[in-house]
């Protein structure tokens, strides 16, 4: 259990020395941390460490249990992969950003969601969720603040700089969680509030990575302000605990917990920040922000649940429905993107769904006393948290070995990349397929847990209603697994294959070796995962009983039911592959000599690559099938010459959720802001007047109260 | 291995063996109520002898996946039909939660299928993809529910408990469950397969087609895969079709570990001959179908979706009702 403190002092030191040093000490350790987890988590280890700190808090208490090694295992794996591929992304970034600091917060990210999993006490939880929450910001805006750099912070000055800088900074924002309010909306309307930390002052538009870095930090905020609320209610709450609380207090807590941690876990309508952020950050930043802080708020819910117990029927109804939200309309919106990342990220949405639609599963089920169904849906959600780890990070690197060979990611301006990247091609298409929930690949085994979780809780609950919950969130999981094979057959098959559409292609270069071992390695944990199917569900064993309790024959039953089923599943599996292997030898050796042509087409010889289907025309049925949810701005040109010119038809997915709270949320705070300037003209006459009035009410108010 | 394993594993191969049949059914079906002679019965096999014998041609431009997909769909209905119930026979290697990954396997197949369309470059080819994208994101959920409520109806959730064996008491008992389920899967078999009013497997015209033109560009064995492939599974869903149709009489035909009961052995082969029985008839019967319905506008086919979903949401809604 030393070992968090171990890993995070490393982390430190490490962050002090060259890009190549981050990697060389930080990959091994995490790594090594990984297996550690791993351990723990089969054995099903607990342990607590309490360390003495001269905080106003008192001690820090830490604590490992099943489900929190749980948690730590994609955690550490991704630092490991991140820290083995940072240097070449360094390298690969702008010329005369700060390293040191960079490489600083890169480690703090890594360390505090170790921390985050790891804490067993309100108040440092909250502290160490504030500085895993900003340090993405930091490096975001990475290089936002080049032209203003100090002269003194400059990348010729020794990297420690980066550190000495980075630090205060951070101390310095932890004491303003209170202020939460404050910091929101005087970031909406002055980003330059935020120009000593690393944000620079500018228009909305200034650079993508400004506006990431800035739409990422309000909403890491403003969730915060509501676990704040959630942690002050818990703490103020009357002694006894939940069991005693009313019903109303437990609720409140639940969604201001719901609130906070599925802004971190980019839930539907919460999930503004994460286009942004997750298409501008750099690919080792991109790994750990989708593979492993979105487990965060996961991670979150599922401690919540854990204290206020499941007790409320609402709570699983809460979830299924948010998840099914987020699960379609995550995906609905993925279908229709342009650009690559921007596809992953509500992809991302899309997954949170469905864990979250696992969990409320799970929770009903508990609720009517039907263990197998919850285990089987604590299983898929546990497992279905470690998959979308593992495909959304191949998917980030290998995306970010186009964007950085290319220097765009733009589906429209891609194509036929497999030929010129066969390496990076591969991998995602392998990312692809395992997200899409394809067998014999992992989320197709989380999902059969997930499917089989519904299914038996349908027949557990049969005739209440219960069941038909069951019932449609087992519809609705399945529309979104049909769409999101659509989603990324899609994604993969216009970017990779058939002609380049921009002459970019051409020299477009593999990545360096780094990179592509990271995305061999996580294409092969996909495959493997997908494969070992009872392993890995012996692995999680011990966190199941975590969410289902432990109360003997009917759980022992329904362990027996899983563990019958995932080796039969796998034999199954494994038959397929042979039967492949098989049938693709035949079709090889009936091929004979395979000539190459031309592409025939029925018989139209003049295609040529502009003429290919584009992202928009793939698209463009299911947009206008589904037009009243996604809402899509579809531009068509009107013909009204006889000769008409050139004109551009087509349509774009905005993200809707965001366009309405900028405008329920801060366009009313900028017009009053704006109004209130009226106030402050620079007259001293007219100060003196406010002052006069301040205290003439002031005097009306103690005479009314001394009266 | 269980007499009812050898059975299983006999029927598999049979089903291999003349799934290529399927489409010959339905031509001769259309062509004799539109007063033709048609084409011979056996004319698929034909084909395939023939497409097997010439040289394979490939794009320029195309990778592996545009290899990959004879294979892949080959090995998605070879997949599926060991997983699927030959009536009270059982599968050959069915598990709980089997159904889940019949609906995976062809999610395989169609994945490469429309990748390898994609692959070639060639505009019509990537329009078929996108068409079956859509059309089949919709029907993946319709499938996947329908064999679901089947298992969850059982209690068991493999699909050989599911719908294997129907008692024929609870066949008639709940006929209403078992007729909207069946009317259900029937649909998805049309848009799943190709088939009018989804889809026109006989015409040419680019604009048209889903499935045919996702398949323009491979030739020889190529060709000859994709074509055994989609035999395959028309045979699959003809088959999980008619699985709901003919309940078992009487009572079960094997005991727990697979040994024929005593005096059960006519019962079994009578059983089974009705399966198969119930396939072929339900191939007549898209023929029946294909005979009497035009093919719809593009923009009419998620209909067929939708009219499958409420078939099947009224069955579920039946049996949350009754139980």
């Amino acid at each position: 259990m030393l070992l968090a403190g171990a890993v995070y002092s490393l982390f430190r030191v490490r962050s002090a020395e060259d890009a190549a040093g981050i990697r060389l000490i930080t990959a091994p350790a995490s790594l090594f941390a990984c297996c550690v987890a791993c351990a723990a988590l089969w054995t099903g280890a607990r342990e607590s460490l309490a360390l003495p700190l001269p905080l106003p808090l008192g001690e820090c208490r830490f604590a490992l249990d099943p489900l929190r090694s749980a948690f730590l295992i994609p955690t550490f794996l991704l630092a490991a992969v991140a820290s083995l591929v940072l240097p070449g992304r360094l390298s690969a970034m702008d010329e005369g950003m700060d390293y040191g600091r960079h490489g600083f917060f890169f480690c703090l990210l890594a360390a505090g969601m170790v921390l985050v999993i790891q804490a067993a006490d309100g108040p440092l939880f909250l502290i160490l969720w504030e500085i895993m929450s900003l340090a993405p910001f930091f490096l975001l805006v990475h290089n936002d603040r080049r032209d203003k750099e100090l002269p003194g912070t400059g990348p010729e000055q020794p990297d420690g700089a980066g550190g000495r800088h980075g630090v205060p900074a951070v101390v310095s924002v932890v004491p303003v969680v209170p202020a939460v309010p404050v910091v929101k909306g005087t970031t909406a309307l002055n980003p330059g509030r935020h120009g000593d930390i690393g944000g620079e002052p500018g228009s909305p538009a200034a650079s993508d990575a400004g506006f990431a870095g800035r739409i990422y930090l309000i909403a890491a905020h403003l969730g915060a302000l509501f676990l704040l609320l959630a942690f002050a209610c818990w703490e103020t709450g009357a002694a006894g605990g939940p069991e005693v609380w009313t019903p109303a207090r437990t609720r409140l807590i639940f969604f201001a917990a719901l609130i906070g941690f599925g802004a971190k876990c980019g839930l539907f309508p919460l999930h503004v920040w994460m286009p942004e952020a997750h298409t501008a950050a750099p690919g080792h930043v991109a790994v750990l922000m989708s593979g492993a802080m979105l487990n965060m708020g996961v991670y979150g819910l599922v401690t919540t649940l854990r204290l206020l117990g499941p007790g409320d029927p609402l709570f699983a109804y809460v979830f299924m429905g948010a998840g099914a939200l987020s699960g379609l309309f995550g995906i609905l919106a993925a279908a229709a993107q342009s650009d690559m990342k921007r596809v992953l990220a509500y992809s991302s949405a899309e997954n949170m769904g469905i864990i979250l639609i696992a969990l409320g599963a799970c929770l009903l089920a508990l609720q009517h006393d039907a263990q197998q169904a919850a285990l089987l849906a604590a299983a898929g959600a546990l497992l279905h948290v470690w998959n979308h780890s593992l495909c959304k990070s191949l998917l980030f690197l290998t995306a970010n070995a186009v964007k950085e060979s290319l220097h765009t990611t733009l589906i429209p301006r891609l194509g036929g990349l497999q030929k010129r990247l066969p390496f990076t091609g591969a991998c995602f298409a392998a990312g692809s397929a395992a997200i899409a929930g394809l067998p014999p690949l992992n989320c197709f085994l989380s999902e059969l847990l997930i499917y089989l979780g519904l299914a038996s809780g349908a027949y557990a609950t049969r005739g209440t209603e219960a069941a038909l919950v069951f019932m449609a969130a087992f519809f609705v999981l399945g529309s979104i697994s049909g769409m999101s094979l659509f989603t990324f057959t899609r994604l993969y098959g216009l970017t990779f294959l058939g002609l380049p559409r921009s002459g970019d292609g051409a020299h477009a270069r593999e990545p360096d070796a780094a990179l592509r071992a990271a995305s061999a390695f996580l294409a092969l944990l996909c495959v493997a995962a997908g494969l070992a199917a009872p392993l890995m569900f012996r692995l999680v064993r011990p966190a199941l009983l975590f969410f289902t309790g432990n109360n003997a024959p009917q759980t022992a039953d329904a362990l027996a039911f899983i563990e019958e089923l995932l080796p039969r599943y796998t034999c199954a599996a494994l038959s397929a592959l042979a039967v492949f292997a098989l049938v693709r030898l035949a079709n090889v050796r009936a091929g004979r000599a395979p000539r190459e042509c031309g592409t025939w087409a029925c018989a139209y010889p003049y295609g040529n690559a502009r003429m290919q289907y584009s992202a928009a025309s793939f698209a463009l049925g299911l947009v206008l099938f589904l037009k009243p949810l996604l809402r899509p701005r579809i531009s068509v040109p009107a013909i009204r010459a006889l000769f008409p010119g050139a004109a551009e038809a087509g349509f774009s997915a905005p993200d809707r959720p965001t366009e309405l709270w900028i405008k329920a949320l801060f366009l009313p705070v900028a017009y009053a802001a704006n109004k209130a300037k009226a106030l402050q003209h620079g007259l001293l006459n007219i100060y003196i007047l406010y002052i006069l009035i301040a205290l003439t009410a002031a005097l009306v108010w103690a005479l009314g109260i001394s009266s | 291995m269980s007499a009812r394993l050898l059975c299983a594993f006999a029927a598999f191969g049979f089903s291999l063996l003349f799934a290529p049949l399927a489409p010959g059914i339905i031509n001769r079906v259309k062509a004799v109520i539109a007063g033709r002679q048609g084409r011979p019965l056996l004319l698929l096999y034909y084909d395939l002898r023939r497409l097997l014998r010439k040289e394979a041609l490939y794009p320029r431009c195309s990778t592996f996946f545009f290899r990959l997909a004879p294979a892949a769909g080959v090995c998605a209905g070879v997949t599926a039909l060991l997983l699927v119930p030959f009536g009270p026979l059982g599968s050959c290697a069915g598990f709980s939660g089997d159904f889940v990954l019949v609906a995976g396997v062809f999610a395989v197949a169609r994945f490469t299928l429309m990748t390898a369309a994609v692959d070639t470059g060639s505009a019509f080819e990537g329009m078929g993809a996108a068409r079956e994208a859509f059309f089949s994101s919709l029907a993946e959920p319709v499938l996947l529910f329908c064999l679901a409520v089947l298992c969850f109806r059982a209690g068991v959730y493999s699909l050989a408990a599911g719908m294997g064996s129907i008692p024929a008491a609870a066949w008639f008992n709940d006929a209403t469950f078992y007729l909207t389920t069946g009317a259900a899967l029937f649909l998805v078999l049309l848009q799943e397969n190709c088939r009018l009013p989804a889809d026109d497997p006989d015409t040419h015209l680019e604009l048209t087609m889903i499935h045919e033109v996702m398949i323009l560009d491979h030739s020889g064995p190529d060709l000859a895969f994709l074509e055994y492939a989609s035999a395959l599974k028309l045979w699959t869903f003809c088959l999980l079709t008619a699985d709901m149709f003919v309940p078992l009489a009487g009572g079960p035909l094997f005991d727990a570990q697979g040994a024929l009961l005593p005096g059960a052995g006519g019962r079994a082969a009578c059983s089974v001959a009705l399966t198969f029985a119930g396939a072929v008839a339900v191939a007549v019967l898209v023929g029946l179908v294909e005979s009497v319905t035009a093919r719809f506008r593009m923009e009419r086919v998620p209909q067929i979706c939708a009219l499958a979903g409420g078939f099947i949401c009224l069955a579920a809604l039946a049996y949350w009702r009754t139980s």
